[in-house]
C-alpha cells in the first residue's frame, strides 16, 4: 500500500466542516436574519386540478403586519416569466415536447395540489401564516388524474393543453428489428413488470429562501446545489436581467440529494416580493410544504423481456417504460428517465442488443426530478429483476448468469448496448469480495436458524453501475496562496457529503501544506466566479481535478521564479512574492465516470406480521480512487439506507379520485430511522481505478441507493419464493408482505 | 402575552411570549439560538431536541409559556468553552454527522440516552434514538458516535 501523506489523498481524517456543525454554529438559511426583514408564507392550491376564477385579496392585505400580497396575476404584470427546464424531448410525431409554463404563482389553473397560488409577506411568520388562510379563492375544480399509465388512457383528465393525450414526449434506442429476431431465436425469455415507487427526497432541512432586492440588485440566500445555475435561471429566464444584478448565496445546506439542485418556483415568489415591497424577505418551509412542493424521485413503471441462449447467455433486452414526470417539468424532469437515467440500462453485462421505449407522461402531481441516482436506481432495478427473473426461467442460478454475462476486466474500454463506454470496472472481482464479506455460503445456516425462530429468510444479490459526471464536463477553480493559508474558490458546491475536507486533502496531497491552512470557498457567486454546482457525483472528480489543475499550475509558477517550495515553505514563497499569488485551475473531463458495486442483502420475514427485517447487509463498491475512506464509507451507508428506504418503507401516494397526497408528514411516509440496517458492512474496491480522469475517482455518492432496492427484492424474493410468492413490487411494507402471503395460502 | 422567567445556557431570560409560541419559535427567533433546528411540524423528526429541567424535550412540542421556570440546555450550551462535549467529539471522531441538520438534536438525545444508561447497548440506543431522523448518514456511524461516546465519559 502506497503511504499516506498526512492529510492528503487516501487518509481518513475527520472533517473540518463538523465542529461549527456539532456546536450549533452551523449556518442555514432559515438561520439567516437582515434587519427589517419579513416573513413569507404561500396560500396552497387545495385542488388537484382545478381554475382559478378569482382571487380575492383584500381581507389579507387589511390585516396589521402584512406588507404585500402578491398572486399569479401580480407577478405576470411585472413580467416575472416562467421557471425554465430542459426542453429536450419530442413528441411521438417529432414535433418537440411543449410543457405547461410553469409560474412561480399559479395564472388561471392549478395542476397539483399544493401549487402556490399567491405569497402573503407580513411582519411575522405567524401573521403571513394567518393572513393567507384569509385569502379567498374561487375554484372550479375538475377531474384529476395521478397514474402515469391512467394519464394515457383515452379521456383521462387533461393536464397539459400542448399535449392533449398527456405525453410529453419519447425516447427511443436501438434497433427492434434485430432485437425482435434475437427474441424469436431465444432458448429462454425471462419477463417482468416492475414499478419504481415515487419517493420524497426529505433532507431534514426544509427548503428556504431568503431574498434581499437594493438597488436594483437580488441577493438571495438558498440552500442551493447549483448556484450558479440558479443565478443564471434568476437572471435569464425568470427575471430577464443581467446575471451580475444577482448573487445567490449558499452556506450549510441541511442535505439536498438532487431535489435541491434548481431554482423552485417560492424563490422566485420570494425575491419579487423583496423586489415588491423593498425589504428583505424570508420563507422557510414547513415539512407539510416540502412533502406537497418539493420536486419528488422516481414513479415509472416498466415492462422489461430478456432473451437467452440456452446456456445463459443474454442476447437481447427489450423494455418499454412508463415515467411520471409530475405536472410541469422540473429542470431535468424530462431528462432522468430518458437521456440520463438509460445511460447504465445494460447493466454491468455485455447484452449485445437492448430495444428501449420510453413515455413520459403528464399528471396532477408534484413535479418529479432528481432524487439520489436519479434515473440510474430504476435502470438497475429493472436489469436486475430481470436477471433474477431469468434464473427463475433457465433454472440456472442468477450469480451464476451475472457471472456468464459481465463485461470481463480485459474487454475494458467496453461500449455497452446502450453506446455507453465503460473504461474501467471488475465486476467479478468485486463480485467475489462482496460473497466472501457477505458469508454469502453461511446463509444456509441462518436460514435454518430463522426458520427454527418461526421466521422466513432470504438472501439476494445485485450488481449495479451507473453513469456519473459529464453532462457538465468543464469545471475551474481559482487558488489563492498567501501568506497563511490557500484558498480555493470552486463553483461545486458542499452539502454535507464532505467536500471541504475532500477537496482541502487534494491541496495538501499536491502542496503538502498542513490540512487546517487549507479553505474552501463554495456557495457565492460573486466570489466564486462560475461552477456547474454539486450533482450527479461529478465534484469529486471534476471539481476535484480541477484542483489538481490549479496546484500544478502554481508548482509550475514557482518553479517559473526559481522556487520549489514545499510545506510551509509555500507561505514564506508566498509572503517573499509580495503577498498573494493566484492561479486559476480548469479542466475538462467529457467522459462519463462508471462507479459499480455488488451488495448483498439477507432478510428475515415474520410469517405472522409479514414484517421484513434486514439482518445483514454488505457493500463492495468500487468508486475508483479514494480520497478520504471515512467519507466514503458514510456516503455509502448513508445511500444504502436511502435504498433501503425505497424498497423497505417509502411511497408517496397521491389518491387517485382526488389528486391528494396521502403521504404529506413524517406520520404519513415512512422514514428509515435508527436500526434500519444493523449489520452493515462496507468495503471500497480500488483496484479499477477511473481512467478517463486525472484523480481516477468515479462519484461515490449515489451507488448505495441504487444497489440496495434490487439487493433487497431478490432477498424478500428468495424468503417468500417457498410460499410460492413471485412478484412483488416496493416498498416490502409488512402489509404488502402479509397480503402476499395470505394469497399464497388460499 | 404572558412574561416567563428561564435560565437557558447558564443565562437567566425574561421575556413576554404570545400564548401560542412555541418554545423552539423562542429560541430560534428570539434568543438566535439558531443551532436547535425544525424540519418538520408533527413532531417527528427530533431536530428541535432539547434539554429542559433533565429531560430531553422536543422544543417544537412545548409553546413557551410552559417552559417558565424551566432550566434548558441548548447545542449551543454543551462545550465548555474550546473543549467539545464528549456526544460532540465522538460524532466528530466517528462521522456521525454529514450535513449537520439533525446533529443537534441527535447530539441532545444521545446525553440523554448516555444519562440514563452509561453503558448503552446498540439496541438501547436504537430505542433512545427512535424520535430523532436522520437522512444523510444511515445511523451506523451514529450509533458508533454514542459508544464512543460511552467510553469517552468513562475515561
Amino acid at each position: 500500500m502506497r503511504p499516506v501523506a498526512s492529510g492528503g489523498i487516501g487518509a481518513p481524517v475527520a472533517r473540518v466542516e463538523d465542529r461549527r456543525l456539532v456546536t450549533g454554529a452551523g449556518r442555514f438559511v432559515a438561520d439567516a436574519a437582515l434587519p427589517g426583514m419579513l416573513h413569507a408564507a404561500f396560500v396552497r392550491s387545495p385542488h388537484a386540478h382545478a381554475r382559478i376564477i378569482a382571487v380575492d385579496t383584500a381581507a389579507a392585505r387589511a390585516m396589521p403586519g402584512v406588507h404585500a400580497v402578491l398572486t399569479g396575476a401580480d407577478l405576470l404584470d411585472a413580467g416575472v416569466r416562467p421557471l425554465p427546464h430542459a426542453a429536450v424531448l419530442r413528441r411521438a410525431d417529432g414535433t418537440p415536447m411543449r410543457a405547461p409554463p410553469r409560474h412561480a404563482l399559479a395564472a388561471g389553473w392549478v395542476r397539483h395540489a399544493g401549487e402556490a397560488v399567491a405569497i402573503v409577506v407580513a411582519a411575522s411568520a405567524q401573521t403571513a401564516a394567518d393572513a393567507a388562510e384569509a385569502v379567498a379563492v374561487e375554484w372550479e375544480p375538475h377531474d384529476a388524474v395521478v397514474e402515469a399509465r391512467a394519464a394515457l388512457a383515452d379521456g383521462a383528465p387533461r393536464v397539459n393543453r400542448e399535449a392533449p393525450d398527456n405525453l410529453l414526449g419519447v425516447f427511443a434506442h436501438g434497433d427492434p428489428g434485430a432485437v425482435d429476431a434475437a427474441f424469436a431465436a431465444a432458448a429462454h425469455v425471462a419477463r417482468v413488470e416492475v414499478v419504481n415507487n415515487r419517493l420524497v427526497a426529505n433532507a431534514l432541512e426544509p427548503r428556504a429562501a431568503l431574498a434581499d432586492w437594493q438597488d436594483g440588485r437580488l441577493t438571495l440566500r438558498v440552500g442551493c446545489q447549483m448556484p450558479h445555475l440558479a443565478r443564471a435561471q434568476l437572471a435569464d429566464a425568470v427575471f430577464g436581467i443581467a446575471p451580475e444584478r444577482v448573487r445567490v448565496l449558499v452556506e450549510d445546506i441541511g442535505g439536498g440529494f438532487g431535489a435541491k439542485s434548481f431554482l423552485y418556483p417560492e424563490y422566485v415568489a420570494v425575491a419579487q416580493a423583496a423586489r415588491h415591497t423593498g425589504r428583505p424577505v424570508r420563507w422557510v418551509a414547513t415539512r407539510s410544504e416540502s412533502f406537497l412542493a418539493d420536486s419528488h424521485g422516481r414513479d415509472s413503471v416498466s415492462e422489461a423481456a430478456l432473451a437467452l441462449d440456452a446456456d445463459g447467455t443474454f442476447l437481447a433486452m427489450r423494455v418499454a417504460t412508463v415515467a411520471n414526470v409530475g405536472a410541469y417539468v422540473s429542470h431535468l424532469g424530462a431528462v432522468i428517465p430518458t437521456l440520463a437515467g438509460t445511460k447504465p440500462l445494460a447493466g454491468p453485462y455485455r447484452t449485445p442488443l437492448i430495444d428501449l421505449d420510453v413515455r413520459v407522461v403528464q399528471t396532477h402531481t408534484a413535479p418529479v426530478d432528481a432524487y439520489r441516482g436519479a434515473g440510474r436506481p430504476e435502470a438497475a432495478y429493472l436489469v436486475e429483476r430481470l436477471v433474477e427473473a431469468a434464473a427463475l426461467a433457465t433454472g440456472i442460478p442468477a450469480l451464476d448468469l451475472r457471472r456468464r454475462n459481465f463485461v470481463p476486466r480485459a474487454a475494458m474500454p467496453f461500449t455497452s448496448a446502450m453506446g455507453e463506454v465503460y473504461d474501467s470496472g471488475d465486476f467479478a472481482r468485486v463480485t467475489a469480495l462482496a460473497l466472501a464479506a457477505a458469508d454469502w455460503d453461511g446463509h444456509a445456516g441462518r436460514r435454518a436458524a430463522a426458520r427454527a425462530r418461526g421466521r422466513l429468510g432470504g438472501r439476494g444479490l445485485a450488481y449495479f453501475i451507473e453513469s456519473t459526471g459529464a453532462a457538465n464536463p468543464v469545471e475551474s477553480v481559482r487558488l489563492e496562496l498567501g501568506a497563511e493559508t490557500v484558498t480555493v474558490y470552486s463553483g461545486t458546491q458542499n452539502m454535507g457529503q464532505g467536500l471541504e475536507t475532500a477537496y482541502a486533502q487534494l491541496v495538501v496531497e499536491a502542496l503538502g501544506v498542513d490540512l487546517a491552512r487549507v479553505r474552501i470557498v463554495q456557495g457565492d457567486t460573486d466570489r466564486v466566479a462560475r461552477g456547474g454546482g454539486s450533482g450527479g457525483s461529478r465534484s469529486l472528480f471534476i471539481g476535484g481535478a480541477a484542483i489538481g489543475d490549479a496546484c500544478a499550475r502554481l508548482v509550475a509558477l514557482a518553479r517559473a521564479r526559481g522556487a520549489a517550495p514545499a510545506a510551509d515553505a509555500w507561505f514564506a514563497f508566498a509572503r517573499a512574492q509580495g503577498g498573494t499569488l493566484s492561479v486559476e485551475g480548469k479542466v475538462k473531463v467529457d467522459a462519463f465516470s462508471w462507479p459499480n458495486g455488488c451488495h448483498v442483502c439477507e432478510v428475515e420475514i415474520d410469517r405472522d406480521t409479514g414484517a421484513v427485517a434486514v439482518t445483514r447487509f454488505t457493500a463492495v463498491d468500487d468508486v475508483g480512487r479514494v480520497i478520504n475512506p471515512l467519507i466514503v464509507h458514510g456516503q455509502v451507508a448513508g445511500a444504502v439506507a436511502q435504498g433501503l428506504g425505497q424498497a423497505l418503507l417509502e411511497e408517496a401516494v397521491y389518491d387517485r379520485r382526488s389528486g391528494q397526497l396521502l403521504t404529506g408528514s413524517f406520520a404519513d411516509y415512512a422514514m428509515p430511522r435508527a436500526g434500519i440496517v444493523r449489520a452493515l458492512g462496507v468495503f471500497l474496491d480500488e483496484s479499477a481505478p477511473c481512467t478517463t480522469n486525472p484523480l481516477g475517482a468515479k462519484g461515490a455518492g449515489e451507488g448505495g441507493s441504487i444497489g440496495a432496492p434490487p439487493a433487497v427484492a431478490a432477498a424478500v424474493l428468495d424468503a417468500l419464493a417457498e410460499c410460492g410468492v413471485t412478484h412483488l413490487d416496493m416498498p416490502f411494507t409488512a402489509p404488502k408482505v402479509w397480503r402476499a402471503l395470505q394469497r399464497a395460502r388460499t | 402575552m404572558t412574561k416567563i422567567s428561564f435560565t437557558i445556557n447558564g443565562k437567566q431570560v425574561s421575556t413576554d411570549v404570545e400564548g401560542r409560541t412555541l418554545l423552539v419559535d423562542l429560541i430560534r427567533d428570539e434568543l438566535r439560538l439558531t443551532g436547535t433546528h425544525v424540519g418538520c411540524d408533527t413532531s417527528q423528526c427530533g431536530c428541535c431536541t432539547i434539554e429542559l429541567n433533565g429531560d430531553m424535550v422536543k422544543s417544537c412540542a412545548m409553546l413557551a409559556a410552559q417552559a417558565d421556570g424551566a432550566t434548558i440546555t441548548t447545542i449551543e450550551g454543551l462545550a465548555k468553552g474550546d473543549v467539545l462535549h464528549p456526544v460532540q467529539q465522538a460524532f466528530t471522531e466517528c462521522h456521525g454527522l454529514q450535513c449537520g441538520f439533525c446533529t443537534p438534536g441527535m447530539i441532545m438525545a444521545s446525553v440523554g440516552i448516555l444519562k440514563a444508561n452509561p453503558n448503552p447497548s446498540d439496541d438501547d440506543i436504537v430505542k433512545g434514538l427512535e424520535g430523532n431522523l436522520c437522512r444523510c448518514t444511515g445511523y451506523v456511524n451514529i450509533i458508533k458516535s454514542v459508544k464512543r461516546a460511552a467510553e469517552l465519559m468513562k475515561a
